[in-house]
């Protein structure tokens, strides 16, 4: 059953991509559109690998789509002084917020989703006043920077970091053993709340290089740049079966598997021409049925 | 009037925990116009028995007759409303609610004023309720969390009464109350008792027991034992009766002397808690079992977490001779080579949703691999090794510990500490709820850390196990020292039972 449960992603992937495939006749594995659901992907994926760190200790961080716009938007109005700044603008504004993000919630032990559901909202307003409301544009020769193969590299490169961090180090096995049980941690020696603050780090870091790889691409940073996207990394995360409470159940792929599935099914949709608004319902749909297969409904211990 | 004398009739009550049987088969009657005794010791059965009786669990087998009627409560409104109310051993009262709105929990009916509640009504009622047993003092509108121990304990005695009960079960009330306040409810039980009401009281001061009750019942390992009347007993019978005449002495230690080195690997000294323990001081030397006995709420728990730097001690030290070190921070213990295993075996001394192979690395992360790589071969390693020194009963070492039997969950959760090559084990409680044959794994298992030159506390509320086990034990009582035996032959339970209670 153990197994099973497992392969439940990758089937997932396979059928969203028989059935797009299908059903756009084709059209989904065009060269060209592949290219377009890479670059979806690429973001859930690069940011879903940090938030994995912060999932697997059974907490979220919803604070990731306002700081993908704050990110965004610093990255960009730095690059009115120098373009070399750019980067490390955007890689600061997301360790900063991490860092914020894992202190408030181990010294005022408020609960992680109110935490970063609270910087969420702090985030947009300043990506809001940051960029006017209105976008900051970047000057036309960081337009050559977003390539393909950077790309491919960074997110390859990051991907055998993560896992190899989440796999092989103190970091990751004392992630998972929060998750699956802090209180033993804590009486095993697990340092928690430097864990956690790390785990918050990490997530807000990668989150802030997706900030700087945003404007890369799209040339400016707006203010509704980010909306809805901590959801849709929670969602791919999930679907590609990271449990909610966290624990050894916890896998790295699962931001891979996930964020491919989520692009692939946006992308399906949209070339489908299935409306908006539509799209949000199937995605809560999925999002739910994900929840329900991976909910592991022993865990929950009746106590008496 | 009343043509039955009984109050409550048990008949053949039984109540099974995941791992034992907590009440086994109990029958019993008790009447009208009458204190009841229960005692026994620790893990009996009493408490588990009451609360059956007060709709807070419910049976297993077994069937309740209240005053001549079919009495199956649901839940401790149920019993209430049948007139049968409890003073619970550990705090009964909701945090962050007032005096008042702790009293009258559950009848705000009563204090209705154009379909509101009336604070003044209920305010008004509380202060003549607390005034009426002298409680003076407390403000029915401030907040229950603001008073003391004693103080809630009364307001709980205070609630208890006011729903006016036939039958009053008062559970190990009187440890948290000083003089005047058992002066106070011992008035109350005996007028409970002159209205023909009935009152049980469960108390480890077996002296104020006799004192006050017209019967005693006698519980041990979940079964009743006997009901004696206090005019044909004294505490020593009693005592003998508590703690039954066999005892099993084939699994403990065959060694008849104490036997360790005369190196000190811990020195604790004057070393103080607050609401916890007093001045405890002493020494653990090389290949000792140290046994700390006592009351449950004697302070012996706390103690032991303090002892591994997870509850801050609020004066005193705790030092390593031989390293010449002080320990404050927490993770120096674990680093300094002190273990512990919790009483609290399933949150604090395992993850139920991991492995085997990742509970027993846990401790030892930090030790493992160069660098940052922590190979996978190195942890499976580790884990085997423990596995098979401790006998355990698996599939594979990757198999889940929610799926374990208790006594192999606490073979993990001592695997950890073996894994890290701990010089100092602290095992609190290391055979509570787990069968005999585990047991006796466990007490082979000391022998050998003794043999190795390791050093081990244990604290107990079993003496049998103390005193089969432990090279030296210290008895608490209400956070303080008390005794200090050696190991020897002709050590009695009966010795060391009058300087915990």
């Amino acid at each position: 059953m153990e197994r099973v449960k497992r392969l439940i992603p990758f089937i997932g992937l396979f059928i969203v991509i028989v059935v797009f495939g299908a059903l756009t006749r084709g059209n989904l594995v065009s060269p060209r559109n592949l290219k377009l659901i890479f670059n979806q992907a690429l973001f859930l994926m690069i940011s879903g690998l940090g938030v994995t760190f912060v999932m697997a200790q059974g907490s979220l961080d919803l604070s990731q789509g306002s700081l993908l716009g704050i990110s965004s938007a610093m990255a960009a109005t730095v690059t009115a002084y120098n373009t070399a700044l750019s980067l490390p603008a955007a890689l600061a504004t997301g360790f900063i917020v991490g860092l914020i993000n894992g202190t408030l919630l181990v010294k005022f032990k408020i609960p992680s989703f109110i935490v970063t559901l609270c910087m969420l909202f702090i985030l947009r307003g300043m990506t809001v006043f940051a960029t006017h409301a209105g976008s900051i544009p970047i000057p036309l020769e960081m337009y050559n920077l977003d390539s393909f193969n950077m790309k491919i590299i960074v997110l390859v490169a990051l991907i055998i970091l993560a896992a190899f961090f989440f796999n092989y180090t103190r970091l990751g096995k004392y992630c998972k053993a929060i998750g699956s049980g802090e209180l033993c941690a804590r009486y095993s020696g697990v340092r928690i709340s430097r864990v956690k603050i790390l785990a918050y780090i990490i997530a807000g870091t990668l989150c802030g290089l997706c900030g700087f790889l945003n404007i890369l691409r799209t040339g400016a940073a707006d203010n509704k740049t980010g909306i809805l996207f901590e959801i849709d990394i929670l969602i791919a995360l999930v679907i590609g079966g990271m449990p909610l409470t966290g624990g050894s159940g916890a896998r790295i792929q699962s931001a891979i598997i996930g964020g491919l599935i989520l692009a692939i099914l946006s992308n399906g949709m949209i070339l489908l021409g299935v409306r908006i608004e539509i799209q949000q319902a199937i995605k809560g749909i999925i999002f739910l049925i994900a929840v329900y297969l991976s909910f592991e409904r022993e865990n929950v211990v009746m106590i008496k | 009037m009343h043509t039955d004398k009984t109050m409550i009739r048990l008949e053949g009550l039984s109540k099974n925990f995941v791992t034992t049987k907590a009440v086994c088969d109990a029958s019993l009657s008790i009447e009208r116009g009458e204190i009841r005794g229960l005692v026994g010791e620790n893990g009996s059965g009493k408490s588990t028995l009451v609360s059956i009786i007060a709709g807070i669990l419910k049976p297993d087998e077994g069937s309740m007759v209240l005053q001549e009627k079919d009495y199956k409560p649901q839940n401790l409104l149920d019993a209430n409303n049948a007139k049968v109310s409890i003073i619970v051993q550990e705090m009964g009262t909701i945090k962050g609610l007032s005096v008042a709105a702790n009293l009258f929990l559950g009848k705000e009916r009563n204090f209705k004023k154009n379909g509101f509640l009336s604070l003044k009504k209920v305010n008004t009622e509380a202060r003549n309720l607390l005034n009426k047993y002298g409680g003076y003092t407390i403000e029915p509108d401030s907040d229950i969390s603001s008073l003391s121990f004693e103080e809630r304990k009364l307001v709980e005695f205070e609630k208890a009464l006011y729903s006016d009960p036939h039958l009053l079960i008062v559970d190990e009330t009187t440890t948290a109350l000083s003089q005047d306040g058992r002066e106070i409810l011992f008035g109350e039980m005996k007028k409970l008792k002159q209205q023909d009401k009935t009152v049980i009281f469960i108390s480890h001061d077996l002296g104020e027991v006799i004192e006050c009750c017209d019967r005693i019942t006698v519980m041990k390992d979940g079964r009743i034992v006997d009901t004696v009347s206090t005019d044909a007993i004294d505490e020593n019978a009693l005592k003998e009766l508590m703690v039954g005449r066999e005892l099993e002495h084939h699994y403990y230690r065959e060694d008849v002397k104490a036997s360790y080195k005369q190196k000190i690997v811990l020195r604790v000294r004057d070393l103080n808690m607050e609401g916890a323990f007093r001045g405890i001081s002493f020494d653990l030397h090389e290949g000792e079992i140290l046994g700390i006995g006592g009351l449950t709420n004697c302070g012996m728990h706390q103690l032991g977490k303090a002892l591994f730097g997870m509850m801050k001690h609020s004066g005193g030290s705790i030092e390593l001779p031989r390293k010449n070190k002080t320990l404050k921070e927490q993770t120096s213990f674990i680093s300094s080579g002190i273990g512990y295993l919790p009483k609290n075996r399933d949150q604090e001394g395992l993850m139920l949703f991991s492995s085997i192979k990742d509970n027993i690395c846990l401790a030892s992360i930090d030790k493992l691999g160069k660098r940052f790589f922590i190979p996978n071969k190195e942890e499976r390693k580790i884990a085997e090794k423990g596995a098979k020194q401790l006998n355990l009963k698996m599939s594979s070492i990757d198999q889940l510990c929610m799926y374990l039997s208790g006594g192999n969950k606490q073979k993990v959760s001592i695997a950890k500490w073996l894994a890290r090559d701990s010089d100092i084990l602290i095992l609190d409680c290391p055979t509570r709820g787990i069968d005999v044959s585990v047991k006796a794994s466990i007490y082979v298992l000391m022998q050998q850390l003794k043999s190795e030159g390791k050093s081990i506390i244990m604290i107990s509320e079993e003496l049998p196990e103390l005193i089969g086990m432990s090279d030296r034990i210290i008895i608490l009582k209400n956070g303080e020292i008390q005794a200090v035996s050696d190991r020897n032959e002709s050590l009695l339970e009966e010795d060391l039972i009058h300087y915990m209670i």
